[in-house]
């Protein structure tokens, strides 16, 4: 623009000018120097002093469980794991250097030291961030993102440990990304529960698709959930629990009274503390069924690799119209992911990123509680009631990453973004 | 275009920069050479009694679509290229009220409305000395939003003339501006913004001027989930400090130190801090320019999509997976201005050098194993050409286009002369 130009060609007029220049530089430079001095993380969750952080110890002194061996992967960061008898699935993550997180490794894990056996490779995937084999064994369902090349694929386990590709979505509305995806079985029909991915202008959403033909996959129910996401979901007794973020978790009856999964009847809906809900667990007892309590992942803002926060929420479902939250658990430093219950035992193994993971004794009353063991805002505290069991932290010092963590009557198995697939000795009570 | 002592009463310009870059390595070890049509813009200008109009038409969405290679940049889906901006760069109208005399000197005011660049840090790369954009482009700068903003500016006595004058003098100025605006970033070069989200942002600068030649603007900015358009990302609180030197025609032609910080998280919970310093100056060499910049600035990594200069917008999770501290170096030696049939020709070459570096260990985003090497160089030759009147400053309205013309700044070609 030239208005005024003849004016740009007056030079400066003075002490009086360049002190008020002086002065501006100062301010300036003030401020650069005050972002310096609060310059000592990116994260704001408290995290050790200085650039590289050292997995916290357990607070309350629980003992550390060992690994019997790990299956190393250094070509791509792990993130999901499955088992299934005995043989582990393990999915692939973002890009680690220039490979893809495309592949679904199996592994043999009737040994203490999990062994690779296969590997498949997802067409037009760069995250295959979750993986889960069918309670019958016969098939694998891969999340695939990202947008807009999202979707799922399934495959045919009929030949063991030689996965056979039956279908690799694309587009429609799995395209923007398929985060999370769950098999669960509905009187009697296999479900894959599709966590989608927003996408600027589209909306997150859950897509429940009928598997009772695997090749051809049809969606029963499709519904816009979360804010702004809906990250996953958990399936049993005929109801299904949404994660939904900063809307928290949602119960809906597909089955257990007068809803269905084509079309689900909305019971309730819960806030916990801090919203950021990532994934749900309702507990069972082996011998007397579903209890009173809902283990809510939170997942707070993290670096990945590094730095992570949240916490487990515990959340009371005695009257499923009404969940309240009655207890938490928290580590320094660190934040959840998702959780494996031993359920016989009464033990969750919660994979903690940076901490590696935490198992809690989750039998009986996990509201009852002292006063010294609330919190100010009247939560049980699970770390001060001692619930604390057990912890892993891999060998030495070296930095672990644990994405997720499964129990089965196999052996524990966590998986580690840095370095591979861990096979844990199992806690006791 | 008509001139009269008032100054001009519209102005219509055109340009455009052929170059080539080379970039080495650009990622994966690998070294691309790349040639592109980049900046090219009609703009105009109509001043009539209070009514200032501005708009800027940008056609990368044409010829820039994949992005440019530009060591360290990030924003709006694209990484280590520069994003294409929108079509309707910007379209403002401003109102400025009569002048009164008040405490210490003359007072104006003035209303606008509009889509452009908000009243917030400095000004936009696209008229500073250099064609690849320094890496805080997206923590100095927030563009392309539909806004209304007010403003305040106050004239002191002129020094030279020794009576109060606007800001056409050489008296010392100050204004400050307040703007509301949407918080969504461009999703496409062609996409509209999310009118009912007019307002859900804010900023205000503090623009301070004892001469013609220095200017010091301090400026905050609240963006409400710029990530995820449907709202749900993480807000930004900004904060940017700038101090300009500008005398075209001598041989220090310009000069700017800029710190710039991003806060990300939801209300006032942070979760991540990215910071900024640069220091950029242009220096007269005969009838050519040589220009220098140095710039530190941290970067958030998020997971790239299959085309690995691409990202999802908004965090998966609220996480990233890194923050990269970028140092670089950018050097620019521009030819003397060549006048044409065809309009004004600039040729020039810029030569840079970066250093990519993970703030935190471990990371899963380790810039020399990402890029091959930590160390990266781009050399880029191109020609800059244009017909007619270029700015040399870019998101001011109201008083503050009236003000900002009295610091004319010859950069990036638009010294050698502003008009053909």
């Amino acid at each position: 623009m030239t208005i005024g130009s003849k004016q740009s060609l007056v030079r400066g007029t003075g002490h009086r000018a360049t002190r008020g220049a002086v002065a501006g530089l100062l301010a300036t430079l003030s401020l650069a120097c005050s972002g310096s001095a609060d310059r000592s993380d990116p994260v704001a969750p408290p995290t050790p002093p200085g650039n590289t952080d050292t997995p916290p110890p357990p607070a309350t002194g629980a003992p550390l469980l060992p690994s019997t061996g790990l299956g190393a992967v250094s070509e791509r960061y792990t993130s999901e794991v499955w088992v299934h008898g005995t043989t582990a699935y393990t999915s692939t993550w973002g890009a680690r250097g220039s490979v893809r997180g495309n592949a679904v490794k199996l592994w043999d894990v009737s040994g203490a030291q999990p062994r690779l056996v296969d590997s498949v490779l997802v067409a037009d995937a760069g995250t295959t961030g979750d993986v889960q084999v069918s309670d019958d064994g016969t098939l694998m369902l891969v999340a695939i993102e990202p947008n807009p090349n999202g979707g799922i694929a399934l495959y045919s386990l009929t030949n063991g440990r030689s996965p056979r590709l039956l279908v690799r979505t694309t587009g429609g509305e799995l395209r923007t990304g398929v985060h999370t995806a769950e098999l669960a079985r509905v009187n009697g029909v296999l479900y894959a529960f599709c966590a989608v991915d927003p996408a600027n202008g589209v909306p997150a959403r859950l897509v429940v698709l009928d598997l009772s033909d695997p090749a051809n996959p049809r969606t029963v129910w499709s519904q816009v959930m979360g804010a702004p996401f809906v990250h996953d979901v958990f399936v049993r007794g005929g109801l299904l629990y949404t994660a939904e973020w900063n809307d928290g978790v949602g119960i809906w009856d597909i089955g257990a009274v007068s809803g269905s999964v084509s079309a689900p009847r909305f019971v309730s809906r819960i806030r916990t503390v801090g919203g950021q809900v990532h994934n749900v667990w309702r507990l069972y007892d082996p011998l007397l069924g579903p209890s009173r309590w809902l283990l809510v992942g939170q997942e707070g803002p993290g670096v990945i690799g590094s730095a992570s926060s949240g916490d487990v929420h515990v959340v009371d479902l005695q009257d499923l119209t009404a969940p309240r939250e009655v207890a938490f658990y928290n580590v320094a430093g660190a934040g959840t992911h998702n959780i494996s219950v031993d359920e016989a035992s009464g033990l969750a193994y919660v994979a903690y990123y940076n901490a590696g993971v935490r198992v809690l004794d989750v039998r009986g009353d996990l509201a009852a509680c002292t006063a010294a063991q609330r919190s100010s805002d009247g939560r049980c505290d699970l770390t001060r009631m001692g619930r604390e069991r057990a912890a892993f932290r891999g060998p030495g010092n070296l930095p672990l990453y644990i994405w997720g963590v499964h129990w089965s009557s196999t052996g524990v198995f966590a998986s580690d973004m840095l370095n591979g697939l861990w096979r844990i000795t199992p806690a006791t009570r | 275009m008509a001139q009269t002592p008032e100054g001009p009463r519209g102005t219509l310009g055109v340009m455009a920069i052929a170059v080539a870059t080379q970039a080495d390595p650009a990622l994966a070890n690998r070294r691309l050479r790349e040639g592109y049509l980049t900046q090219p813009m009609l703009m105009g200008a109509l001043r009539r009694g209070p009514l200032r109009l501005s708009g800027m038409l940008n056609a990368e969405g044409y010829t820039l679509r994949r992005g440019e290679l530009n060591a360290g940049i990030y924003g709006e889906g694209y990484v280590d290229r520069r994003h294409p901006h929108t079509l309707v760069h910007e379209a403002m109208a401003a109102l400025v009220s009569p002048g009164w005399q008040g405490p210490g000197g003359s007072w104006q005011a003035s209303l606008a409305a509009g889509r452009g660049f908000t009243p917030y840090g400095s000004d936009d790369p696209m008229v500073r000395p250099f064609v690849k954009y320094p890496v805080n482009h997206h923590h100095a700068q927030i563009i392309e939003r539909v806004q209304v903003l007010g403003a305040l500016r106050w004239s002191g006595v002129s020094r030279t003339r020794g009576a109060s004058s606007s800001a056409a003098g050489t008296a010392p100025w100050a204004a400050v501006e307040h703007g509301w605006f949407n918080g969504d970033e461009p999703t496409s070069p062609f996409a509209a913004p999310q009118w009912r989200r007019l307002g859900d942002s804010r900023a205000t600068r503090l623009v301070v001027a004892p001469t013609p030649a220095w200017e010091w603007q301090a400026s905050h900015a609240f963006v409400r989930s710029p990530g995820i358009v449907q709202g749900g990302a993480f807000d930004h609180r900004q904060w940017s400090s700038a101090l300009r030197y500008a005398r075209p025609g001598s041989r220090w032609r310009y000069g700017l130190i800029e710190v710039a910080r991003v806060d990300e998280g939801a209300g006032r919970e942070r979760a991540f801090r990215y910071e900024s310093m640069l220091a950029e100056g242009q220096l007269a060499l005969g009838s050519w320019l040589l220009s220098a910049r140095a710039e530190r600035t941290d970067r958030p990594e998020q997971e790239r999509l299959l085309d690995l200069f691409r990202t999802s917008t908004g965090h998966i999770d609220f996480q990233i997976v890194g923050v990269t501290r970028w140092t670089l170096g950018t050097l620019q030696l521009a030819a003397p201005s060549q006048r044409t049939r065809v309009g004004q020709l600039v040729p020039f070459a810029e030569i840079g050098v970066a250093h990519a570096a993970a703030r935190r260990q471990p990371t899963v985003f380790d810039p020399a194993q990402f890029y091959g090497r930590a160390t990266q160089w781009s050399l880029s030759a191109g020609l800059r050409w244009h017909v007619g009147a270029m700015r040399s400053r870019v998101g001011r309205y109201g008083v503050l286009a009236d003000a900002g013309d009295a610091a004319h700044l010859g950069t990036h070609g638009h010294s050698h002369d502003h008009r053909q």
